[in-house]
């Protein structure tokens, strides 16, 4: 089959590879119908997020037809439309039996790599370096599901590939990190990032109820995108001189009731402390450029909420002390996706979830290398580049 | 660093390495499985390939650090309701001690299972020899044990058997 590997820092290469098989009763094979970019690739495509090697296939945001099912797989059957959330859940675990299904115990056969950074193993995903399992991602023609009945969710009639294919990742991530917010009436909600998890998150604020959601962003596409798509109202934080200071004035000197960061570690910013962290960045003192979530801290209103769906490494000059003093409840994890799609997929077959929008670019599986260049430096308003193998 | 008195063997001796687990699975469920070699097969892949089984316990072709693939003997030593104790045994002796203790979880679902491997290579080539395994022998004994909950829980182990790649 064919496949977007990873061959060394900012090297993919579309190649050809084995056809992946069912290994496990549970296992599903699934061709892939779309595959789509995401923002947390850039961190091992750029090398700040160390596991790859050589000739991994990479993605993890996608959809598809079943192909093929294990003995033991009961949920689905071949010919069927799914779309599959990007951890590998077993559902059986402690985790998992409480809806933490990217935590899961039992997915990940590199628990050892996990294990002297993070404490404590968490699940696996598709095509994200060796300490998050090794599996081989859905850039590719076809793809293996572990635990295909947890990982695999029927796609309705009425949802199109397109709205279902973000389902995947962005809408769970975005909706999550909302839901995180406890979001009351009344409540504004600031959301750093109009990229697609950030415009995922604006809109699930909304239909749960937010009052007012803001996106914060720098790029006028996507700024426009936020306004007229989603509806959020906007701020531009390149021509402010700082976004705490105008969250402060847009929300009558109280500060927004909750702060999402969508951004993640390749913040841009200005300032010196922009600076500061990009240089200590290129000499790998540390991974993260935290511009995003400082600023996040600093504008949330006392005894408010942070929800963090931005992916992190390492960072220093956090305001630890901020947080404290002003009793901000920090919220975070890598998206549950079993545990929020059937709620999406019935938002989406309603007609109030339709992320369709965001494939701003679609292209062969053969041009990958391409849209990835499209994607990561923004070109041509580049939101997302989708991927159709055997297109 | 502690320097252990050379007069006193006990102190001599090197720490257990100790790894604990909680899992879903009962007492019972979780000895019957780590005395079946059908399921340690599973449990040591990557490590210790499966020669040969008899009453007494079983065989395994182990993959040792500079390319050694020594042949050992697991013999179970001893068991009870909540335990069992395994040795390693090689030409020179036994290399190591295992004992696995499961217990249920105090006023929460699940069962506690520990693993403790007494190993102690003699020697400063076998020392260093024990520092090439990768991974290191307390990163192996969690790797066993997340195994051994895997298939308890769900029937199979997380593989990247036939994982597809460019290489």
């Amino acid at each position: 089959m064919r496949a977007l590997c990873w061959n060394g820092v900012n090297d993919l290469r579309v190649e050809t590879t084995p056809d992946p098989i069912l290994v496990n009763p549970g296992d599903a094979i699934i061709k892939v119908g779309l595959s789509t970019t995401c923002g947390s690739d850039l961190h091992f495509i750029d090398g700040y997020i160390p596991g790859m090697r050589e000739g991994d296939i990479i993605g993890h945001e996608f959809m598809g037809t079943v192909m093929e099912v294990g003995p033991a797989v009961t949920a689905i059957r071949p010919g069927q439309r799914v779309v599959i959330p990007s951890f590998i859940s077993c559902g059986r675990c402690w985790h998992c039996g409480r809806h933490e299904y990217s935590l899961c115990d039992n997915t990940n056969p590199n628990g050892h790599l996990q294990e002297p950074v993070l404490g404590y193993p968490t699940a696996g995903i598709y095509g994200y370096t060796h300490a998050f399992g090794g599996y081989a991602g859905s850039h590719a023609d076809y793809i293996r599901v572990p635990h295909a009945d947890v990982g695999c969710f029927a796609i309705p009639d009425d949802v199109s590939d397109e709205d279902a294919l973000f389902l995947s990742d962005a809408g769970p991530t975005g909706f999550m990190g909302a839901d995180f917010c406890a979001i009351r009436p009344g409540d504004v909600v600031a959301v750093w990032g109009c990229g697609a998890v950030g415009l995922m998150a604006q809109l699930s604020a909304r239909l749960l109820g937010a009052e007012r959601v803001i996106g914060i962003d720098r790029l006028a596409e996507r700024l426009a995108m936020a306004r007229d798509v989603v509806g959020s109202e906007t701020l531009d934080y390149s021509a402010v001189d700082s976004v705490p200071e105008a969250l402060r004035e847009l929300t009558g000197g109280r500060g927004p009731d909750a702060c999402i960061d969508a951004v993640g570690m390749e913040a841009h910013g200005t300032g010196a402390g922009y600076a500061y962290d990009r240089v200590k960045q290129a000499l790998h003192l540390h991974t993260d450029r935290g511009q995003a979530l400082r600023e996040a801290i600093l504008a949330c209103r006392k005894g408010g909420t942070l929800s963090v769906l931005g992916v992190y490494g390492v960072m220093d000059k956090f305001p630890l002390g901020t947080l404290m003093n002003k009793g901000i409840t920090v919220r975070t994890a890598q998206q549950h996706g079993q545990h929020y799609l059937p709620r999406l997929l019935a938002l989406a077959q309603q007609g109030d979830l339709l992320p369709r929008f965001m494939a701003t670019h679609r292209m062969p599986l053969e041009d990958a290398v391409r849209g990835y260049d499209l994607f990561k430096h923004k070109k041509e308003g580049c939101v997302r580049a989708v991927f159709v193998p055997g297109a | 660093m502690h320097v252990p008195d050379p007069h006193d063997s006990e102190a001599a001796r090197p720490a257990p390495i100790r790894r604990a687990i909680t899992l879903q699975a009962s007492v019972e469920r979780v000895l019957d499985a780590w005395t079946d070699p059908a399921v340690q097969s599973v449990l040591f892949a990557g490590f210790a390939d499966f020669v040969e089984s008899s009453r007494e316990g079983s065989r395994w072709r182990v993959s040792a650090p500079l390319g050694q693939h020594p042949v050992v003997f697991l013999r179970t030593v001893g068991q009870s309701a909540l335990r069992v104790q395994q040795d390693v045994e090689g030409d020179a002796g036994v290399l190591a001690s295992l004992s696995l203790t499961a217990r249920p979880c105090f006023n929460r679902d699940g069962v506690e299972a520990e693993l403790q491997v007494r190993y102690a290579p003699d020697g400063v080539v076998e020392r260093l020899a024990a520092r090439l395994l990768d991974p290191a022998p307390p990163a192996l004994a969690g790797q066993i044990l997340r195994r051994l909950r895997a298939g308890l829980e769900t029937g199979e182990v997380p593989t990247l058997q036939s994982n597809p790649a460019a290489r």
